[in-house]
């Protein structure tokens, strides 16, 4: 027999398709990371504005 | 009588148009381009000094203005040089301009002014340069950035701009980077505001240095979208708008005046192709007054840089200073 009631076995296979799911996983969610980051780095802006001045128009004894 | 070849009727050659034909100096614009619809509608709109080219005799115009796409310019220029004409070009592409401005001696000789890079960006850049070197008593850098496209040439050689290799001054030397390198933040006009700008394949540099002395840096930057940026290496997917919307330019120049070192800031908020148009319609009518020197150079060029954009202002072209620290 190969195990007791319905209590499965940890076999060598059953390690083996944990693992690959934890993989799966561990990619899916860098891979959906990736992604949201690469849309922020193409959509997003950023900067501080200047905090003092501005511009104004050239008239008058600029133009002199 | 003063007769002009306007050369392309484009978003820019339209409002050089419009511009030359209200200017009481010029008495008829002969319209060229090889789009008979679009040639017809700029000469309809345009009154009545205006003339379609396709059958007009273009033998005895007095000054030429290019405005087609860039690659069309330099056998114009030699043709029309020739010929004893002024010629205004509008081309902004840098291997267009690098050799425009290696036809000076022959325009030397003719004594006749080839103007080169007279639009928005080069053109008004190079003349608020100028405008702003003026209060210095050396000036040590320029930098000039730009953001928007004008007409739909305009707006593919901003795309392929961003693939090529950035020309800039440094040192006495010119520097080859990668368009596309060097991420900076640049504040241009209101409402435009700030803007990532990047080395790109502009011809600024080529056109400022000659004029400037000593100069120790010139760079030029376009404002890019890092979508731009990633699409630029692509052919342009989607075809171009006829014309752009608000741009603008930036020139910061750095330099020692009093013996202390200072920074002056202009700018210009506009339509690309509008603003293109008027500066290139008033730089042939003063290469035809004998305003801006013989031989092939950029607007830096001018020394009335206060009768530039004075007359610019009269047509709606303001530039701006930035006051105050960042």
């Amino acid at each position: 027999m190969s195990g007791v009631g319905l209590v499965p076995l940890l076999t060598d296979d059953y390690q083996g398709d944990a693992a690959m799911a934890l993989l799966r996983r561990a990619l899916l969610a860098v891979g959906l990371a990736g992604l949201v980051a690469a849309v922020l780095r193409i959509r997003g802006t950023g900067g501080t504005p200047p905090q003092q001045g501005g511009w104004r128009e050239l008239s008058g004894p600029d133009l002199q | 009588m003063t007769r002009i070849l306007l050369l392309g009727a484009g978003a820019v050659g339209a409002r050089a148009a419009r511009q030359l034909v209200e200017a009481t100096d010029v008495d008829e614009v002969v319209i060229v381009d090889p789009n008979a619809q679009r040639r017809t509608a700029v000469v309809h709109s345009s009154g009545a000094k205006a003339t379609d080219g396709g059958s007009a005799d273009h033998s005895d115009v007095d000054g030429v203005l290019l405005a087609g796409p860039n690659g069309t310019h330099v056998d114009a220029v030699r043709h029309h040089m020739a010929l004893g004409r002024s010629v205004v070009s509008c081309a902004d592409a840098v291997s267009d301009v690098q050799e425009l401005l290696a036809l000076g001696p022959e325009a030397m000789a003719q004594d006749v002014s080839v103007v080169v890079g007279a639009g928005f960006s080069p053109g008004y850049t190079c003349v608020l340069a100028r405008h702003a070197a003026m209060s210095f008593d050396h000036v040590d850098e320029i930098h000039v950035a730009r953001s928007g496209t004008g007409g739909p040439s305009c707006a593919l050689a901003h795309h392929a701009a961003l693939t090529g290799t950035a020309v800039d001054w440094r040192d006495g030397e010119w520097l080859h980077r990668r368009a596309g390198s060097g991420r900076e933040l640049c504040w241009f006009p209101d409402p435009i505001g700030s803007e990532d700008c990047y080395r790109a394949a502009l011809p600024d540099a080529l056109l400022l240095v000659p004029e400037f002395a000593d100069v120790g840096r010139v760079t030029a930057r376009l404002a890019a979208t890092r979508r731009d940026r990633i699409t630029a290496h692509l052919p342009m997917l989607r075809k171009p708008h006829p014309e752009g919307l608000v741009g603008a330019v930036r020139v910061e120049v750095r330099g020692r005046r009093g013996g202390v070192q200072d920074v002056s800031v202009l700018g210009a908020l506009d339509r690309p192709a509008v603003a293109a148009g008027a500066v290139a319609a008033l730089a042939l009518r003063w290469a035809l007054q004998g305003r801006i020197p013989t031989g092939a150079s950029g607007l830096a060029a001018i020394d009335d840089t206060v009768g530039f954009l004075s007359e610019l202002v009269d047509v709606g072209i303001k530039a701006a200073a930035f006051a105050g620290s960042g």
